[in-house]
């Protein structure tokens, strides 16, 4: 490692902090304790080069670790001030970094205590200067100290979350375990007031809903067994949940982990949300999950200590970052048909990510063009088929794995890791190093995630079904009508639309959804990087949306940007035979063995529960179904499709209609509307 | 092994019983409801229907007919379905159309495969759901029910009839035992009405809901209701005497009549007479029930 360069990329990271921070507001709130709160910071504000420092050293997409709770402040000032003795260069250079950002953390509390005690004086009401005061005093205390009350643990949390990220994202994790030795705390010294504790978290959701909603990374993570296999359910796992109820906004995203000894009344919980048909919470199913990380050789202890990311992806809370890379499964079949080549019908699309009030940008496919893996004419049966596919795919994972493996040895030597994050990692605070590289992130946490392998199955299926089974046409034909977006050839299409597709239970398309997911986690598994580390593999995608505007036309007859299954689900549209059947179909796939992230999301017509229809009875036996199927993740929603598209006419009288988009919920009127139509294009 | 001609095998079935329940429709009634929003279901054969709307022009079913059915009206696709009836070429015919303009509706099954289909969503059904024999009238084809039901019972999943009762009780009274539940509709309580719009009188379907009650056997009385014919004063005190007499009604489902059924009568090329469904069913359940009336 170059010392100088490495003393130089810390002070720039300090620098970029101190001039994120001055951005801040001091907010002290008009009611309840919580202080602190910022509007996502202008961009316009701030240097660019600031913001690519913060995020190249912090993508946000993991639980912060918890050290500022349990040393406080003072505790790790004191502990990164000087030099210790076993110090090298590099882990004294990043010791200071982190002590002179806890400096200016510091401060940030200190102006809250100050600016709290201003207008404690100021106040003529007694009650108000009660409750200023109280904030000063707490504010004040934290400036230096560790937490001393429930209240004070969530307040010195907050403004850590606040203080992460200028634009008000991050991911949550694992609040209602972090923060319970202060809930037992107050219990025990009967000082545990439960109204008060509610109110606290309920601003605490208000707050993020004031910031922004949407892709805001912030995943809640609530329960879960522990590595002696005992329920961790406490009294404020309760409390996050029903603060949840009683907001019922956007955000946060909750989550709760369900395994053998879930408590019957967290289970009840869930479902009394879930009939809501808000898509929240998510749930993760430990006995789904951990057997598979403990498989990949992740302990048990961090494996018990899952929470999800900023959507579905799995992290170790306190012991790891994360990062991912997506594989576009039905591009590859793309590939296959025109060996190699893009579709020449595509051109250049201007989208949106998500939200309608987004800049447009032009998506391109990551995966590497050229690489021939057979020519049609020369294909006669099915299988040449699928042998040319599965080379295509064996050439394009070695691609992704080629750039893993260049980061994790990027992440080995000379990556700066956010000292404001490396501050929250105890093992980073006692040995100075940064936390890739013993300094807290234990667990490894490379991903390379490939969903719709759906989508891709109904491609392959439509090629058995409709070259080899049914011979409407040859596969040089199917070419041409791909290359033409099936324009003049619209009776082949609407056949190829009725091949069986994923999602009913058809046990042939569900096998090849299958066996491409194998091949997939078989190649992605195989690999080690000189150190021995691992990519985890997840059937999963967030950019669905993206690979379908750049994907042509493909033999299960959709069309150039017509919608791609996310994750384990079905191509929109495509399930006929309603939500049992989708869950039967993923129960085929090695979900298990997509631990970086397997998840399905199953949406019911949220009109359909009349005529003695009872949702809280039918959500239990779905969610029964779904366990035993050995689903890891499962997200319900439920929506009316005369209400999605009344959203879209009149989108004024639609505010709350919360959706789920992929690992996150969001206001539906305040998406785009191609992502609108894929969501409403899923119920089923 | 009997077969019965199968109309669907609907899964995830949340209105047809309690829970999350595969409902089986049986095809082939002997009522024939005016309003009745499965008129594909009345007749006992597999039958044709032609959705022109779906038609794309590929003509691709031309090459398989042999009855002549098919005829240009200008660009505009016709099918006579009279000429159809007893070919044997349905399923073909029906696997030529790409659009699905052309469906076959029913298929003969053993209790076998039925049971399969049933079996994949065992996971889902829970103490409450489970299966629901429909139709059609699902008592029709009793024979297969004997040895179907027993098949579900004995893997412990709740059986369901979903009936209009208009059978012999013996042929009711020998699946007793398999049964957990019945749906059941009821039409008319007017004797005349009850001929008038479904062709049959309504004399078994009450004897039996009386013998059900006997036998003490969970019913949940359905009421597909209609503006006005419904809603007359004698026709509620009727339904209020029948509830009396009922212990065993667990829960009383009142709907509208709807024109659902539009699009299948015209497929099937019959004539289609609209409805005007009662605008408010809790209302009408009230009065059912409002003992102060008695």
């Amino acid at each position: 490692m170059d010392e100088k360069g490495w003393k130089r990329r810390i002070q720039e990271s300090v620098e970029a902090y101190k001039e994120i921070f001055d951005c801040y507001e001091t907010e002290i709130p008009e009611e309840g304790l919580l202080a602190g709160f910022h509007r996502p910071v202008l961009r316009s504000r701030v240097k660019s080069e600031t913001i690519r420092r913060l995020y190249e050293s912090d993508n946000m997409h993991y639980p912060m670790g918890d050290a500022f709770l349990k040393y406080g402040i003072g505790g790790i000032l004191e502990r990164t001030r000087e030099r210790q003795p076993q110090d090298t260069e590099e882990t004294a250079a990043y010791r200071r970094g982190v002590y002179e950002i806890y400096k200016e953390v510091q401060a940030f509390i200190v102006r809250h205590a100050k600016k709290a005690e201003e207008l404690a004086k100021e106040t003529e009401d007694k009650k108000e200067r009660m409750r200023l005061e109280r904030i000063a005093k707490s504010c004040g205390r934290l400036a230096a100290d560790a937490p001393k009350s429930f209240l004070e643990a969530l307040q010195l949390f907050w403004f850590f979350y606040l203080l992460r990220s200028p634009f008000g994202g991050g991911c949550i994790g694992r609040l209602d375990q972090k923060l319970y030795p202060w809930c037992r705390m107050d219990l025990e010294k009967g000082g545990w007031d439960e109204e008060e504790a509610l109110e606290g978290i309920m601003q605490f959701y208000r707050n993020l809903n004031r910031m922004n909603t949407g892709d805001t990374l912030r995943n809640l993570m609530l329960s879960g067994r522990n590595a002696a296999g005992e329920d961790e359910t406490n009294e404020l796992t309760y409390l996050f949940l029903e603060a949840y109820e009683r907001t019922q906004d956007a955000e946060p995203h909750v989550n709760v982990r369900i395994h053998e000894k879930t408590p019957k009344r967290l289970k009840e919980m869930c479902i009394r949300m879930l009939a809501q048909g808000k898509g929240q919470p998510t749930l993760y199913f430990d006995r789904n999950l951990i057997p598979a990380m403990e498989r990949a050789g992740i302990p048990r202890e961090a494996a018990c200590g899952y929470a999800n990311d900023g959507c579905t992806e799995t992290v170790y809370d306190g012991r790891g970052s994360i990062d991912f890379w997506q594989h576009e499964m039905v591009k590859t079949v793309e590939l296959t048909v025109f060996n190699g080549k893009e579709n020449p019908f595509i051109y250049p699309v201007k989208m949106k990510k998500s939200r309608r009030e987004a800049e447009e940008f032009e998506p391109h496919t990551g995966l590497a063009l050229g690489f021939c893996s057979g020519e049609l004419s020369q294909m006669y049966c099915f299988s040449d088929f699928l042998d040319a596919f599965f080379a295509q795919l064996a050439f394009q994972i070695t691609h992704w794995i080629t750039i893993i493996d260049q980061k994790i040895e990027a992440d080995e030597t000379d990556t700066l890791t956010s000292p404001l994050i490396g501050g929250t990692l105890e093992k980073c605070v006692k040995t100075g190093r940064d936390p890739l590289r013993g300094g807290g992130f234990d667990v490894d946490n490379y991903q390379l995630l490939s969903g719709t392998v759906t989508t891709a199955a109904d491609c392959l299926r439509a090629v058995e079904y409709g070259v080899f089974e049914k011979h409407y046409c040859t596969l040089t034909q199917l070419r041409d009508a791909m290359a033409a977006d099936f324009e003049g050839y619209e009776p082949l299409r609407r056949r190829l639309l009725l091949a069986p597709k994923y999602g009913n239970g058809d046990a042939r398309t569900d096998e090849l959804a299958a066996m491409i997911a194998e091949r997939f986690l078989q190649q992605v598994n195989a690999y080690r990087s000189r150190s021995g580390k691992r990519i985890r593999p997840g059937l999963y995608n967030i950019d669905f949306k993206i690979f379908a505007n750049l994907t042509g036309a493909t033999p299960d007859g959709r069309k150039f940007r017509d919608a791609i299954g996310e994750h384990c689900s079905p191509t929109p549209g495509a399930a006929k035979r309603g939500p049992t059947a989708v869950i039967e179909s993923a129960s085929r796939l090695p979900m298990q063995e997509g631990y970086a992230s397997s998840v399905l999301q199953s949406t019911l017509d949220g009109s359909s529960f009349v005529m003695g229809a009872q949702r809280e009875t039918i959500i239990a036996g779905l969610w029964e179904g779904a366990e035993k199927a050995r689903i890891p993740v499962w997200n319900l929603t439920m929506y009316s499709r005369e209400e999605l598209l009344d959203a879209q006419k009149n989108p004024g009288n639609h505010q709350d209609l919360i959706v789920r988009v992929w690992g996150f919920n969001a206001r539906f009127v305040e998406l785009d509307e191609e992502l609108q139509n894929h969501i409403i294009n899923r119920i089923s | 092994m009997k077969k019965a001609v199968i109309m669907d095998i609907q899964r995830y079935s949340i209105h047809d019983g309690p829970g999350i329940r595969t409902t089986v429709f049986f095809k082939g009634c002997n009522m024939a409801c005016r309003w009745c929003h499965n008129p594909e279901s009345q007749r006992a054969e597999p039958e044709m229907l032609f959705y022109k709307e779906r038609c794309i022009g590929c003509m691709a079913c031309l090459p398989v007919c042999e009855r002549g059915a098919h005829s240009m009206a200008g660009k505009i696709h016709q099918v006579d379905l009279s000429r159809c009836r007893d070919c044997k070429k349905k399923q073909e015919c029906s696997d030529a159309c790409p659009a699905q303009a052309l469906c076959l509706c029913g298929r003969e099954m053993d209790a076998q495969q039925v049971w399969k289909e049933v079996l994949a969503d065992r996971n889902f059904y829970g103490k409450e759901g489970g299966v629901t024999c429909s139709g059609g009238e699902a008592l029709l084809q009793d024979e297969f029910l004997r040895e179907f039901l027993p098949l579900c019972k004995e893997e412990g999943i709740s059986t369901c009839l979903d009936t209009a009762l208009h059978v012999d009780w013996e042929r009711i009274e020998k699946l007793l035992e398999w049964t957990d539940l019945f749906l059941v509709d009821l039409k008319f309580m007017n004797r005349e009405n009850h001929i008038r719009y479904t062709g049959v009188d309504n004399e078994k379907t009450i004897q039996n809901l009386y013998r059900l009650a006997e036998h003490n056997k969970p019913v949940i009385l359905r009421m597909p209701l209609l503006a006005r014919l419904h809603e007359t004063e004698e026709e509620v005190r009727a339904r209020r005497e029948l509830l009396k007499r009922l212990p065993n009604v667990v829960r009383t489902d009142c709907f509208a009549v709807s024109n659902h059924g539009a699009s299948k009568y015209e497929a099937l090329q019959r004539d289609f007479l609209p409805f005007t469904g009662i605008s408010d069913t809790q209302a009408y359940k009230e009065r059912c029930y409002d003992t102060d009336h008695i």
